[in-house]
């Protein structure tokens, strides 16, 4: 009897262990995987949980049907402590695949980060807190796209000096797609944190005037995409590594849906004039996809 | 039909031409027209995409220099004002299409006035409402720090933009126990002077008694390790509280948060260098070396506001 018990609870612990690995049949991609320009989004992530690193696991099972050459982060890169032993847990293990694959990380910090990670290699950051960048074409590894623009912002500490610089740089950029990703959400339906509206008062008109089209942020723990608001679109990409279940439990007028159940990241392809876009769970199932067309430059 | 870019240029120009921040401290809110909303991009090729309140982004950013040059030595200073000059008569002689020449001597007297001032490490956001001589206090006490940091830095150089995670550590770390040194026997006051100290609680109180205060609160509280934890790595759904000893030349707790602060209440206080900047634990408004992670000076109870815990 004993023993019956004992196979019974092994099969128990085993299936759910197997239920629990990301499998490469899991993966529900949603693109259409012909765009030139190919990224991932995460936020929240450095916890070095056991979910993060899951999530991880899920990012690499994708890129062998998507090959995304490069990965934004929303923030809260490392978060707790940030010993170099942290910087390994955190980053380089639930990365490593990754890393070792030459996908490269561009970094925006978060309220958990040391502004000192603007000086480590490998979020390309540069040392400086904010900074803007063309991403590399997929396939062809010296050709810049030149039709797309990334900006990275600080959102913990929205100076003087960094208004105008973004000023600056969007006033300059002729660029078919401006792309901001920083870590507080300006529209969000989190009951932990919700919208930022200091920040969105300062933020957006820059925005609209210089006309950015999309808007990565992190902050609440869980996935959403905020209907179009005066042309743009915004997403909140925070359960990279935490989770915070139910807060997204009362959604906003604005909000067009989300997802709080489990960990998430996202994916997204820009080909031409549309922006495809897919939100992947821990569990490689999709919880979100769609396009976005830009609105034409004249 | 005229295009969006030709009526923006056709407003009337700021007559003290202001520069964004210059005016308000923070970027122009009105919302745009349904006309801008489609097309919402300046037009390619334009020679002087128009900035904020009706200034020329060129403009913008010699005015953003300005706010450089302030405090620059009086030659520089000079060489700025020069500048700002030359374009005001420009534009009276409406020569600004036609006048590259022009344009460029008073770029290079404006870049001349302040390019060479990137030690300037602290600049006042024009709406900072500080007495002179208040502001000033501050600004010799701030530059004063900024010197023995700088010091400090001669010996234990800085890691640069390709750093490894040791070397970064490493480099904290130095600087911590650096810091706590040279500044051992610092006391509360010292870099916020009484007079300076009582004219940030009065901006604080302001802003935070203003219709879009609330606003402020809630961010500040993002992150504010006394409303904010960490989440756990064995269960990073739920989430520990980290607490932050708040006292002069103490290690800021590096497994806390750090809290937001509001661009809006932030464009009110005087601008700092970017060693150094400005937080809330709780209450308190803590002055904070990122770099070597200490905390400066603090001001205790700066916030009223009973929403947030103390």
């Amino acid at each position: 009897m004993e023993t019956r018990l004992g196979r019974l609870a092994l099969f128990v612990v085993i299936a759910a262990s197997l239920a629990r690995l990301p499998t490469a049949a899991a993966q529900d991609l949603k693109l259409p995987n012909k765009g030139a320009i190919r990224f991932a989004v995460i936020g929240d992530m450095g916890t070095a949980s056991r979910a993060q690193r899951e999530v991880g696991q899920q990012m690499s099972l994708f890129r062998l049907k998507f090959p995304f050459t490069f990965v934004i982060t929303v923030g809260d890169n490392i978060l707790g402590s940030e010993s170099a032993a942290d910087f390994k847990a955190k980053f380089e293990q639930p990365y490593a695949d990754l890393l070792k694959a030459g996908v490269k990380f561009y970094a925006s910090l978060g309220n958990h980060d040391n502004p000192e990670q603007r000086n480590y290699a490998p979020f390309s950051m540069g040392g400086v807190r904010y900074y803007t960048f063309r991403p590399i074409a997929a396939g062809d590894d010296k050709a810049l796209a030149t039709g797309v623009r990334f900006f990275s912002l600080d959102s913990n500490y929205l100076d003087a000096e960094q208004l105008v610089w973004l000023e600056k740089e969007l006033s300059s950029s002729d660029s078919d797609w401006k792309i901001a990703f920083f870590h507080h959400p300006l529209y969000s339906s989190g009951r932990t944190h919700g919208s930022s509206l200091d920040l969105r008062k300062t933020l957006e008109p820059l925005f609209l005037r210089y006309g950015v089209d999309v808007v990565f942020s992190g902050h609440d723990h869980y996935y959403e995409r905020v209907k179009p608001q005066q042309g743009i679109t915004y997403f909140v990409s925070g359960s990279a590594g935490s989770l915070r279940k139910g807060d997204y439990g009362r959604p906003q007028p604005f909000s067009a849906t989300g997802f709080d159940r489990d960990f998430a990241f996202m994916l997204v392809e820009i080909d031409g004039p549309k922006l495809y876009y897919q939100a992947v769970s821990r569990t490689g199932q999709s919880v979100d996809s769609g396009v976005i067309e830009s609105a034409p430059v004249k | 039909m005229e295009s969006n870019h030709q009526r923006q240029q056709g407003q009337p120009k700021d007559p003290s031409l202001q520069g964004v921040f210059n005016a308000r401290t923070r970027p122009n809110v009105s919302k745009p027209s349904p006309e801008m909303l489609r097309r919402r991009r300046p037009r390619s090729g334009q020679m002087f995409p128009q900035g904020q309140a009706g200034a020329p982004i060129h403009l913008t950013g010699l005015f953003a220099m300005g706010r450089r040059a302030n405090g620059a030595p009086p030659g520089r200073r000079m060489m700025f004002e020069l500048a700002v000059a030359h374009l005001r008569t420009m534009f009276r002689k409406d020569h600004m299409k036609i006048n590259t020449r022009g344009f460029l001597f008073a770029l290079l007297m404006g870049s001349a006035g302040c390019s060479t001032h990137r030690n300037a490490h602290i600049a006042p956001a024009a709406d900072v409402d500080m007495d002179g001589k208040v502001l000033a206090r501050f600004q010799h006490e701030i530059e004063e720090y900024i010197e023995l940091h700088r010091d400090l830095v001669k010996r234990i150089p800085n890691v640069g933009p390709n750093a490894t995670a040791e070397e970064i550590a490493a480099h904290r770390d130095k600087m911590t126990k650096g810091i706590q040194a040279e500044r051992k026997g610092a006391r509360q006051g010292d870099v916020f002077k009484p007079s300076v100290e009582a004219a940030i609680r009065r901006i604080i109180a302001r802003e935070i008694s203003s219709p879009e205060g609330q606003q402020m609160i809630q961010e500040l509280k993002q992150g504010n390790p006394k409303v904010e934890g960490v989440p756990n790595q064995a269960d990073p759904t739920s989430a520990r509280s980290e607490r932050v000893l708040v006292a002069v030349n103490a290690l800021y707790n590096t497994e806390a948060p750090s809290s937001s602060m509001p661009p809006s209440l932030l464009l009110k206080l005087p601008q700092l260098p970017d060693q150094v900047r400005y937080q809330f634990v709780g209450r308190d408004l803590i002055l904070r070396d990122t770099e070597a992670n200490v905390i400066l000076d603090f001001i205790k109870d700066a916030i009223t506001d009973r929403s947030v815990p103390r």
